[in-house]
């Protein structure tokens, strides 16, 4: 009965691993959305939102990337609101993709990335600039943009190992 | 043609409205929340402005625990480093220390003489009130540098008052909630403080850049850039009192402007000092 209880727990444990990915890289001081130094950064969590939510959409609730998106900007001190808009249109995305696509192909995915944070920076961008008359500097944001891009590929491969260790477990 | 086109729509509508089992919004729904709370920023309504203070306070909290096991290994990196780092300087230190005490009991000698002059023409000091605060968040980016502090409106902290650092100027308070408070440093974007270069007296407004240095962003007359020129708060415009050293002017070798280099540290504040008086004006 106890051995069963412990495996109950951690069973889910694994299966809410990008949850706990999610929440632990929004709310953790070292910034994992604006990753590695102010100079060179990248967002990790677009990256996760995008691949987790196209591959294993039960895994990564909408409902808590909203929160999410909230609890960062809270402590960004950004527009409440803003981040939960941009990770809920990285789903919109991984969704339509998930849903047009009968052969899945890394390199649509990639190029998909790419459209859909170009989008998600022009909304902020027009938000910040236009409506609420918010200074920054838009190089850092496009260079941002660019890294995080760049990066898709390797966090792709770390998440499909992930998803194959998680799943593996399960079975 | 027209089936590609619906194809496109179920797809598109598949992915806004298509809710899971366990899932209780769908995607458009979640969106326009997102949107009515963005367009509540616009507004300054009070019960959301109490209930958003009392959320920041719990995010904050939640924060600061999540992130101490990482503050924990990065304070043991620093300790590390800056052991190798002191054991350096203790020589040098030495023969500065002997040289320090000499000026400091001529320093004794200025102040004292400083006190009887202003008794003379009857100035009052002010009385500097300091409250220690242990930084709980440290953000920073090249979009935002600001830090949150475990006081808040409980202390007495109010908006708009100076952040120390030794007795360096590092930012201001920007946002207070009931035990917690967020200060912007000096070198975030949109940070602009009124400062004075000395000795020469000029008056200029130093601007964060997002990176470790500031710059002047605008001085009243043109000067000439020297280097290690110090730069104080002039007091100007009732932003804090005069006086508080911020850092030190330097030559941009890949700019016609100078660059300012904050005397502390910003990825190193563990505890900081709140100045509660706002301004001797």
């Amino acid at each position: 009965m106890i051995k069963n209880n412990t495996l109950q727990i951690l069973s889910f444990f694994k299966f809410n691993i990008p949850v706990f990915i999610l929440f632990f890289s929004v709310l953790n001081e070292f910034d994992l959305n604006y990753f590695i130094s102010t100079k060179f950064s990248f967002n990790f969590i677009f990256i996760l939102i995008f691949y987790w939510h196209l591959k294993s959409p039960s895994q990564l609730p909408v409902t808590l990337i909203f929160f999410a998106g909230l609890f960062n900007d809270v402590l960004n001190n950004s527009l409440i609101g803003l981040s939960s808009l941009n990770y809920l249109l990285i789903c919109v995305a991984s969704s339509y993709i998930r849903h047009v696509t009968i052969r899945p192909n890394f390199i649509k995915d990639w190029i998909v990335f790419l459209i859909t944070i170009l989008l998600i920076n022009s909304i902020d961008y027009f938000i910040l600039f236009f409506i609420f008359s918010i200074n920054f500097t838009i190089f850092n944001y496009f260079f941002n943009l660019l890294v995080t891009f760049i990066f898709f590929p390797i966090f792709y491969l770390l998440f499909a190992n992930l998803l194959k260790f998680i799943n593996r477990q399960n079975d | 043609m027209a089936s590609v086109r619906n194809d496109f729509v179920i797809a598109l509508r598949s992915a806004f409205l298509k809710k899971n089992n366990k899932q209780k919004f769908s995607l458009l729904t979640l969106i326009f929340i997102s949107l009515i709370i963005i367009s509540l920023n616009k507004f300054n309504i009070k019960t959301t402005n109490i209930l958003e203070s009392g959320l920041r306070d719990v995010i904050y909290a939640t924060s600061s625990i999540i992130s101490y096991p990482e503050k924990k290994i990065r304070i043991f990196f620093t300790n590390i480093n800056n052991y190798y780092k002191n054991y350096k300087n203790f020589k040098f230190d030495q023969n500065l220390l002997e040289k320090f005490n000499a000026t400091n009991l001529v320093n004794e000698y200025l102040t004292l003489e400083n006190n009887r002059l202003k008794n003379i023409i009857e100035e009052s000091n002010s009385n500097e009130n300091y409250l220690l605060s242990k930084v709980l968040i440290d953000k920073q980016s090249q979009f935002f540098s600001s830090i949150i502090l475990n006081k808040g409106s409980k202390d007495n902290v109010e908006l708009g008052m100076a952040v120390l650092d030794r007795g360096y100027l590092i930012g201001k308070i920007i946002e207070i909630n009931y035990s917690t408070s967020r200060a912007i440093l000096l070198n975030d974007i949109n940070s602009k403080i009124p400062a004075i270069i000395e000795p020469i007296g000029i008056q200029v407004i130093i601007s964060g850049t997002g990176y470790e240095h500031g710059i002047i962003q605008y001085s009243k007359d043109n000067y000439e850039i020297e280097d290690d020129l110090n730069i104080f708060t002039s007091g100007g415009g009732n932003v804090f009192k005069s006086g508080i050293p911020i850092g030190k002017l330097k030559k941009d070798i890949n700019n016609a402007d100078a660059k300012v280099e904050f005397f502390s540290d910003f990825s190193q504040l563990v505890y900081v000092n709140i100045l509660l008086s706002k301004n001797e004006l």
